[in-house]
């Protein structure tokens, strides 16, 4: 009992006041932001992020797709798992998860503590034995001693997850020259981008439809015209017709160190998603109605590509507390 | 002080001289007992069965879950034992269950197979790992975040060509029930078959391993899925 009381008095004393201070200027997040102030857990997070030990042949980590340097994302079209199975979609990039509502292209989950656990148990990522994973834990005493600071119990599934999670919800990038801009500092964009700015807010092109509001991301899903595929996207999830093909849309943050682009990777580089959008997509029988065709002279591309620039947060892209742990 | 102690300690004493109480709602119990077979012959993972006398099945893993087990007393109400079990074909703690009802008398047994809408949201990860809808049981689909209902993989032949096969039906307007009315006996055991043979060839329709390997509930096999979960009731039948 006394050991259960000093362990609970420790889980306590972790719950510190450490939780970074959330960008005021993106708006009130979607997701609870309860568990970031246990310090514990979410050193707990980091460490099993870039353990390899939760795949199926010991060597793929949640880090091994998601490196900090490009935004969590990976440069690849598609990540291998486990044995080098091949994944599916382009790897996405992970930061201001917070402020998200749904997760995966099917935004079929709707928190993160249940999103941590998808790559873990599919069958192409991860894939690790889940009825081995509580012991695979609870193996390791560095982790044993953070869950026990930071839950009062020994690691099992739930300590997994919201450790994770609380990890995770830490990734906010908000400093780029953009977020200066939007804070005030007029003079944090450089006129180009400024001038590629004001394109992208334009009617003309419209992309401020769907990439909206100071995340530049929306919480609906859409077919942004790419060609057909076997891919139902959000239909996979409600197995709706009217919800086949379509996916969410995803922010422009970092966008400029995410590339390819689009769930299937298709696109390369962000000049080529330009061309894609002026030529008003491939004409896919479910493409969205928003997006039609418009003209871009060079120079217009050339302010585009400055104001996308202007999204790279790159304090966020080096911040060493989201590096992988000295072993 | 003095007397607030004497008094406590009297107290204690006469709990404990007290002979133990009669529970105040007795109880009493039914077993259920599960087997997969076909066509009446046991079948566990590892194992072989036939279709249609013509394919040659490996079993390599089957799961249920079955929800909402009640049984039904003589004067019509249903009493819920259990909400939840996972028959696990390999595990055969997982295919016995005793569980205990009211006494009394009752006459039916009915169960869900797969889960309801409401168990079907649970969260995997709040569960101990022994528990029947734990993520540690393998059952979750992480990316919906719901349930396989049935989850069997194995291989399939017909002479030299093999198929590997996974069939993993679930979602809320899967959820079927079986019933059975008899009049049950206080702590008998009813020993009930569930027929593979039944489950790809029932009253909605056939589904061949072979033609239809993968099943996962997608919009490619939304029909299969259906197909296998709409048999499922009949695929069980009780042999006492």
């Amino acid at each position: 009992m006394f050991r259960g009381l000093l362990i609970a008095l420790v889980a306590g004393a972790c719950t510190s006041p450490h939780v970074s201070t959330l960008p005021t200027h993106l708006g009130p997040p979607v997701q609870d932001t309860a568990g970031m102030g246990n310090s514990a857990a979410v050193a707990l997070g980091r460490q099993l992020f870039y353990a390899p030990d939760f795949s199926l042949d010991g060597k793929v980590s949640c880090g091994s797709c998601h490196i900090q340097s490009l935004a969590f994302a990976d440069g690849k079209s598609t990540s291998p798992g486990a044995h080098g199975r091949p994944g599916q979609r382009n790897t996405p990039g992970l930061y201001n998860l917070l402020w998200k509502k749904h997760y995966l292209s099917e935004g079929g989950v709707d928190a993160l503590e249940r999103q941590v656990i998808v790559p873990l148990l599919t069958d192409f990522e991860m894939a690790v034995p889940p009825e081995q994973l509580q012991a695979m834990l609870q193996r390791n005493p560095a982790w044993v001693q953070l869950s026990l600071q930071a839950y009062g119990k020994q690691p099992d599934w739930e300590v997994f997850s919201n450790s994770l999670a609380a990890f995770l919800k830490h990734l906010v990038a908000a400093n780029s020259p953009y977020d200066r801009y939007l804070q005030g500092q007029e003079q944090a964009l450089s006129p180009q981008a400024r001038a590629g700015l004001a394109l992208f807010e334009s009617n003309r092109l419209g992309c401020a439809q769907c990439h909206q509001g100071p995340l530049l991301q929306a919480e609906f899903f859409a077919n942004n015209g790419l060609p057909d595929s076997t891919d139902y996207g959000r239909g996979l999830f409600t197995l709706n017709d009217s919800d086949f093909y379509r996916f969410p849309v995803p922010s422009l943050r970092n966008v400029a160190v995410t590339a390819p682009y689009m769930h299937n990777a298709s696109l390369t580089t962000l000049e080529e998603v330009l061309q894609h959008y002026a030529r008003g997509g491939a004409g896919h029988r479910r493409q969205s109605p928003l997006i039609k065709p418009f003209e871009l002279t060079d120079a217009e591309v050339e302010q585009l590509l400055h104001f996308f620039n202007s999204l790279t947060d790159s304090n966020f892209l080096a911040d060493p507390r989201w590096a992988p742990p000295a072993s | 002080m003095r007397l607030l102690v004497l008094t406590c300690l009297a107290a204690i004493s006469l709990v404990s001289c007290q002979e133990d109480p009669q529970p105040a709602n007795p109880t009493q119990t039914f077993t259920l007992e599960f087997a997969v077979v076909d066509e009446g012959t046991p079948v566990v993972p590892g194992g072989t069965f036939q279709l249609w006398d013509s394919v040659n099945v490996n079993l390599d893993i089957f799961r249920m879950h079955l929800a909402r087990i009640a049984f039904r007393k003589t004067e019509g109400t249903w009493v819920e034992a259990k909400d939840v079990v996972l028959l696990e074909a390999d595990k055969p703690q997982t295919m016995r269950y005793t569980l205990s009802v009211p006494t009394g008398s009752y006459n039916a047994f009915r169960f869900g197979i797969g889960l309801d809408s409401v168990l079907n949201a649970s969260n995997p990860v709040s569960f101990p790992s022994s528990h029947p809808l734990s993520a540690a049981k393998g059952m979750y689909w992480s990316w919906a975040m719901m349930y396989r209902f049935i989850l069997t993989e194995g291989r399939a032949a017909v002479g030299s060509t093999q198929v590997n096969y996974a069939h993993h039906p679930g979602r809320n307007d899967m959820f079927r029930m079986f019933t059975h009315e008899a009049p049950l006996a206080a702590g008998g055991t009813t020993q009930l078959q569930f027929d593979l043979e039944a489950l790809y060839d029932g009253p909605s329709g056939i589904v061949h391993p072979m033609i239809s390997p993968s099943i996962h509930t997608t919009p490619v096999d939304l029909a299969d899925a259906f197909i296998l979960m709409n048999n499922a009731p009949a695929a069980f039948s009780v042999v006492n």
